[in-house]
């Protein structure tokens, strides 16, 4: 890009709202609107009732066909809480993102002060600011590129699965890249998942449990001709960004290089492993997690076996006294996680009520902090494994020491406030959940950060960081949560996915760092600077002389705007859309001596 | 704490001049805030009625790592009594690493600051998250307290004769 191009001088829109009427006490929009209308210097202020009414559309419309502007500055509202409001608004004038600027009276002028003259003056200083800033702007088209169609799913688990067959059903090419041989996740290895309506003439049950959801999901998967499967297969690297990645994947015998324009990652999470809680004795065989139990569940539930007693694993004894606990690695300062993993409660109290079912006159108790169940159902749930015998005893057991075959738990019971000893024969732990290894690598090639627990996170729900990315997180790769939950979150991810590529020209967001080729002298320093690998050096050759050079570019669709390269390049050869050179100068420059 | 600067006591042209500030002088603050963490804490500052000095002037960036050390000196060499920089708390950084950044950059312009004479204090940096609008307020009103100790910028008086 040889000098980027600067807007000339624009005409401006200033729009003072006199909406918040506590304000109008302090700064009175109308005739700080007169003293600031400027017509000989394109600035065009006005401040009107309308502006704040249903009939505002029509009232702007018909200034800017009045003034010609170009432009429009807003004071009034904050950037963070109004600036989609005005874009928008600008939008249906045709005035671009990069043109409107928001200058936050309300939020960080008017209030600061008692004094009114302070608060003028402050008010005219960062007006001055904005109007300049879109004076020395960069002039910009949006930067639209082409979106390749396909898209990459990575997991195949209930979330994954629904992702992938919503894209292919809207038409879309979709590849399907699962670690291990088999797709369903971790879903697909629980025999009953919580809360269950045990199919009910009154409604269907909302859950998915693997006979009546698997079979024909997976089916559904593997035979829709859009979807390709790799399984056994690892993605290697990732490079571009939204509407053109390039993906490495490596399957069994294969390398594969895919092109796509978004990727889903529904890689889920793993449990904790309570071997690092030696005084809970995990290594004895009867001290089981509750996936351990899930297998011998299992192997009961099986037709064939349905006559058999479920058997404790080291001597196959009948057990008579069986005890969960909840919290193994959550909820936990030291081990596991600090948070709730939140389908433990829901997950141990149907094993529990299903244990007591099984065995009737065993004891099944289930020790807690609180009991808590984030889903629609589950009250009725715990009310129904009360009911049915279940033990439900609220204080964390600290010990666990195998004494004679069996188990002593010692633990403060929290309801008499008293040390407590008891006996088991079987313990359950419900172990907490936590990111899938590998996941700070996945981010570090898709260039997307983790949240402080170490997963991908969520997305912000008023700018959303994944349209812009085209990178979309669900299931429990995102954190713990249920499978209806995750099902929904790959659905919502394919329609996002289907709404940005379906444009097939997307637009690039306003904030993007270019590089002015005539200043670049190939440092490389902002290539060390970008966190995303959104900068490269490019090897160039001079026509005229020959001579081999350097330059940095960037992958626009790749760049998050963060300005940190800008900063960093000793040539000054960076601009930030929307934060240029220029633009801070000006402001500095004003912010610093407007007084004076 | 995020600044690490003494205040060394030294002969700076700072201490020259710090005492004679006119009378209706009131020390000019350039903020540059973050998009995701100190902006919204200053929005939330005025939205929750907290009070500041309006001498400072709030300058909109999208990460304290943008902040290039030739607006910090621009700002200096205009005449600002003091310049403020509010980032995400470490760890917290829209963008990873931004603010680490800043960190490194706001301590190599304290020392060119020093061999030029101005007092290094005269440069904040502060970690400032979305929520922290009594910590935004309290900031900004502690740095003035300490630019009005220092007395006005020593170059922006030069620039006036
Ligand atoms: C013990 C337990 C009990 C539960 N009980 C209930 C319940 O009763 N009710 C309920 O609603 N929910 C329950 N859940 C939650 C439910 O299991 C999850 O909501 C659901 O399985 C999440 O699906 P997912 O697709 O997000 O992840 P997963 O099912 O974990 O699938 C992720 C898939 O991605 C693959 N993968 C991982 N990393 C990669 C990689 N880098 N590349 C390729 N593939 C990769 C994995 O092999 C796996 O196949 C329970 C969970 C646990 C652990
Ligand atoms: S830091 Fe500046 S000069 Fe160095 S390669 Fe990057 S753009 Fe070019
Ligand atoms: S603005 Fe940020 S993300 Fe974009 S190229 Fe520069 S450092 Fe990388
Ligand atoms: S985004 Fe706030 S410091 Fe980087």
């Amino acid at each position: 890009m040889p000098g980027l191009r600067k807007v000339d001088r624009l005409k401006k829109l200033l729009l003072l709202l006199p909406c918040d009427e506590e304000m109008e006490k302090l700064l009175d929009t109308r005739s700080l609107a007169e003293e600031m209308d400027d017509p000989e210097n394109w600035v065009f202020a006005r401040s009107d009732p309308r502006l704040c009414g249903p009939d505002r559309s029509d009232y702007i419309a018909d200034l800017v066909k009045e003034t010609e502007a170009q432009a429009i500055i807003v004071g009034g509202p904050s950037d963070r809480t109004h600036g989609s409001v005005w874009r928008q608004e600008a939008s249906f004038v045709g005035i671009p993102p990069d043109r409107v600027e928001l200058v936050p009276l309300v939020q960080q002028c008017v209030y600061v002060t008692d004094e009114k003259d302070a608060a003028r003056r402050r008010a005219k200083i960062m007006i001055e600011s904005a109007l300049a800033r879109v004076d020395t702007g960069i002039d910009r088209a949006v930067e639209r590129v082409k979106a390749m169609q396909a898209v990459l799913v990575i997991g195949g688990g209930v979330a994954g699965m629904q992702a992938a067959w919503d894209l292919a059903d809207f038409g879309r090419q979709v590849y399907l890249v699962e670690r291990t041989g088999e797709l369903g996740g971790r879903a697909h290895q629980l025999s009953r998942t919580y809360p269950t309506q045990d199919c009910k003439p009154d409604g269907c049950c909302p859950q998915s449990c693997r006979d009546c959801q698997f079979t024909p999901r997976i089916d559904l998967v593997t035979s829709h001709p859009l979807i390709e499967l790799l399984l056994e297969s690892e993605v290697k690297s990732i490079k571009g960004g939204i509407g053109g990645y390039q993906i490495e994947v490596h399957s069994p015998e294969v390398s594969r290089l895919l092109e796509v324009g978004a990727i889903v990652v529904a890689t889920g999470n793993v449990m904790f492993d309570a071997e690092e809680m030696g005084e809970l004795s995990p290594w004895h065989p009867d001290v089981i997690s509750f996936l351990e139990l899930e297998k011998l569940i299992d192997w009961q539930r099986k037709e064939d076996h349905a006559w058999a007693p479920l058997r404790r694993p080291s001597d196959g004894k009948v057990p008579k006294n069986i005890h969960f606990l909840q919290c193994v690695g959550s909820r936990d300062e030291h081990h596991g996680t600090i948070d709730c993993s939140l389908v433990c409660c829901t997950y141990a109290v149907g094993q529990a009520k299903d244990l007591k079912d099984m065995l009737p006159d065993a004891t099944v108790a289930i020790h807690y902090m609180d009991m808590r169940g984030p889903y629609r159902g589950f009250e009725r749930h715990y009310l129904e494994a009360q009911e049915s015998g279940v033990l439900f005893m609220r204080g964390r057991v600290v010990e666990i020491e195998p004494d004679n075959g069996n188990l002593i738990l010692s633990y403060e019971d929290i309801d008499i406030g008293e040390p407590v000893t008891m006996e088991a024969d079987l313990v359950v732990l419900s172990v907490g959940q936590l990111p899938t290894p590998g996941t700070a690598e996945l981010a570090q090639m898709l260039g997307v950060p983790l949240d402080e627990d170490g997963y991908i996170g969520e997305d912000n729900t008023t700018y959303s960081l994944w349209d812009r990315r085209g990178v979309y997180v669900v299931g429990c790769a995102a954190g713990p949560r249920g499978i209806r939950y995750s099902v929904r979150d790959g659905r919502e991810a394919a329609l996002s996915i289907d709404a940005v590529l379906r444009r097939v020209q997307i637009e690039l967001a306003d904030n993007i760092a270019e590089v002015d080729d005539e200043r670049c002298v190939g440092c490389g320093q902002c290539v060390e600077s970008c966190e995303y690998d959104a900068k490269t050096l490019e090897e160039r050759t001079d026509l005229q002389t020959g001579r081999k050079y350097r330059d940095a570019i960037v992958e626009p669709r790749r760049c998050w705007g963060c300005g940190n390269c800008h900063a960093t390049c000793p040539s000054t050869a960076i601009s930030l859309s929307g934060f240029s050179d220029d633009q801070l100068v000006r402001q500095v420059e004003i912010a610093s001596g407007g007084h004076r | 704490m995020a600044d690490s600067s003494k205040g060394k006591k030294k002969k700076t042209t700072d201490d020259a001049t710090g005492g004679d500030a006119p009378k209706d002088w009131n020390p000019r603050i350039v903020g540059f805030l973050c998009n995701w963490c100190s902006y919204t804490g200053a929005d939330l500052a005025g939205v929750s009625r907290l009070q500041y000095t309006p001498e400072f002037i709030p300058i909109r960036v999208m990460c304290s790592g943008s902040v290039d050390v030739a607006y910090i000196l621009k700002a200096l060499l205009e005449g600002a009594d003091g310049v403020l920089i509010g980032g995400c708390h470490l760890g917290d950084c829209h963008y990873l690493n931004g603010n680490y950044k800043a960190r490194r950059r706001v301590a190599v312009v304290k020392e060119v600051m020093e061999g030029v004479g101005l007092d290094p204090r005269r440069l904040h940096l502060e970690w400032i998250s979305a929520s922290e609008s009594g910590k935004f307020a309290k900031t900004v009103s502690t740095f003035d307290e300490t630019l009005r100790q220092l007395g006005p910028n020593p170059l922006a008086k030069e620039r006036l004769l």
